[in-house]
């Protein structure tokens, strides 16, 4: 798998690097996707002509927003054409839903897990940023999570590249502060139906709507059944709410999870974990794994209208 | 369902399948169901395929209906809508 960053500030500086990338697929016969925005696409179709017909265009506006879906997209994309050619390109621009401080680190870490989820899979793949309009924390962490970037379609390698076991628990250890809000909190004592229960009621409490109470207790659940596997049932969950946002936790003096890829793919063998964190990743904005001296943490935001701020004690 | 429904249902889908041609799983009652649950289906769905047996699923509600969609096997298990008045078994 080749990941390759494009920082761009102009059209040409965008054109000068994937079009390149585009006619050297075409001469290959690759299978072509280019995620990006509509005045992107329009670039590269006045460039492509009728060769424009071989590629696959979508419009980022109206395509996935949440990172681990997109990853799971472009996953699909390239297992779907192996049999085709000898490799994929696609050009990754997705608009990123990227507002609370947990949506900019799992932007972030997206980018990181990139490089193992689709590392034994034939893909080229190029990220486009335009550095007029991303978040600068996002530009940053572009440097660290991109083996190579491009410039006027020359390839550089990225000296600040990070290993991402080691990046995503360093971000990960942003987003781990204990929250200074009111925290409504529920021993797990194995019993899933009360965990189900608690979660419904606050998230209602909290002022969700009906099918954001659902995909909360179907991730929540995930959680607490994890922790029972794993531990003799004892964990805790935990709610409280934050701008815009209800964040879930489940603690426990479990081992913890070590892979930092879970969940991010299908599961090959149809395993409970696989499809449980598969679900969690495709249901939450974030979803992040820590270990501390209080056990093992798995903390997880969902972002959701009509969300009644905490009165302030 | 959950971790601790699941397991008596893997039970009696396996029995099930020993004994039927077309096994027909309703979840038109079920108001939830958890990856364990998933799973045991997808089981249940792999050995009656291998058995060129046949396994239709009645729909449970909305969360039930979430979990396939989300792991995309809205798309690769059969089913069928819950008849209006379903016959038990010890009715036939």
């Amino acid at each position: 798998m080749i990941h390759k960053s494009l920082l761009y500030e102009t059209e040409e500086e965008f054109l000068s690097s994937t079009l390149p990338f585009v006619l050297e697929g075409l001469e290959r016969q690759e299978p072509i996707l280019a995620v990006t925005s509509h005045p992107n696409i329009q670039l590269l179709r006045g460039e492509l002509g009728r060769d424009a017909d071989q590629v696959e265009f979508v419009d980022a506006s109206s395509w996935h927003q949440r990172p681990a879906i997109i990853l799971g997209a472009y996953h699909r994309y390239a297992t779907e054409h192996i049999n085709d050619s000898q490799s994929v390109r696609v050009i990754g621009e997705p608009a990123c839903l990227c507002q609370s401080k947990a949506q900019l680190r799992q932007w972030q870490c997206y980018e990181s897990i990139l490089n193992l989820a689709l590392k034994p899979l034939e893909a080229h793949i190029v990220c486009p940023y335009d550095t007029r309009v991303v978040p600068p924390s996002i530009v940053e962490a572009v440097h660290l999570t991109h083996p190579h970037y491009l410039s006027a379609d020359q390839v550089q390698d990225s000296p600040r590249y990070e290993d991402p076991s080691l990046f995503i628990q360093r971000v990960t250890a942003e987003g781990s502060e204990e929250p200074i809000v009111p925290v409504k909190e529920l021993s797990i004592k194995s019993n899933l139906a009360e965990v189900r229960r608690f979660i419904f009621d606050t998230a209602r409490e909290a002022g969700l709507g009906g099918e954001a109470i659902t995909s909360l207790v179907t991730a929540g659940n995930e959680l607490a059944a994890n922790a029972i596997k794993h531990t003799a049932g004892e964990g805790r969950i935990r709610l409280w709410t934050e701008p815009g946002e209800i964040v879930c936790e489940v603690v426990d003096m479990g081992p913890g999870i070590d892979n930092p890829l879970i969940g991010y793919l299908p599961p090959e063998s149809d395993q409970e974990e696989g499809w449980g964190l598969w679900m969690v990743r495709q249901l939450c904005d974030s979803v992040e794994f820590s270990r501390g001296p209080l056990g093992s943490t798995v903390r997880v935001h969902f972002s959701a209208e009509g969300l009644v701020p905490e009165a302030k004690t | 369902m959950d971790i601790y429904s699941t397991g008596r249902l893997e039970a009696e889908l396996r029995e099930f399948h020993e004994k039927a041609e077309e096994l027909i799983l309703d979840l038109s009652g079920l108001d939830f169901m958890d990856g364990s649950g998933l799973r045991a289906i997808i089981e249940a769905d792999r050995r009656a395929r291998e058995a060129d047996t046949s396994l239709k699923i009645f729909e449970g509600s909305s969360p039930v209906r979430k979990v396939f969609c989300l792991t995309g096997f809205d798309q690769r298990l059969e089913f069928v809508p819950a008849p209006v008045f379903a016959r038990k078994l010890e009715d036939l």
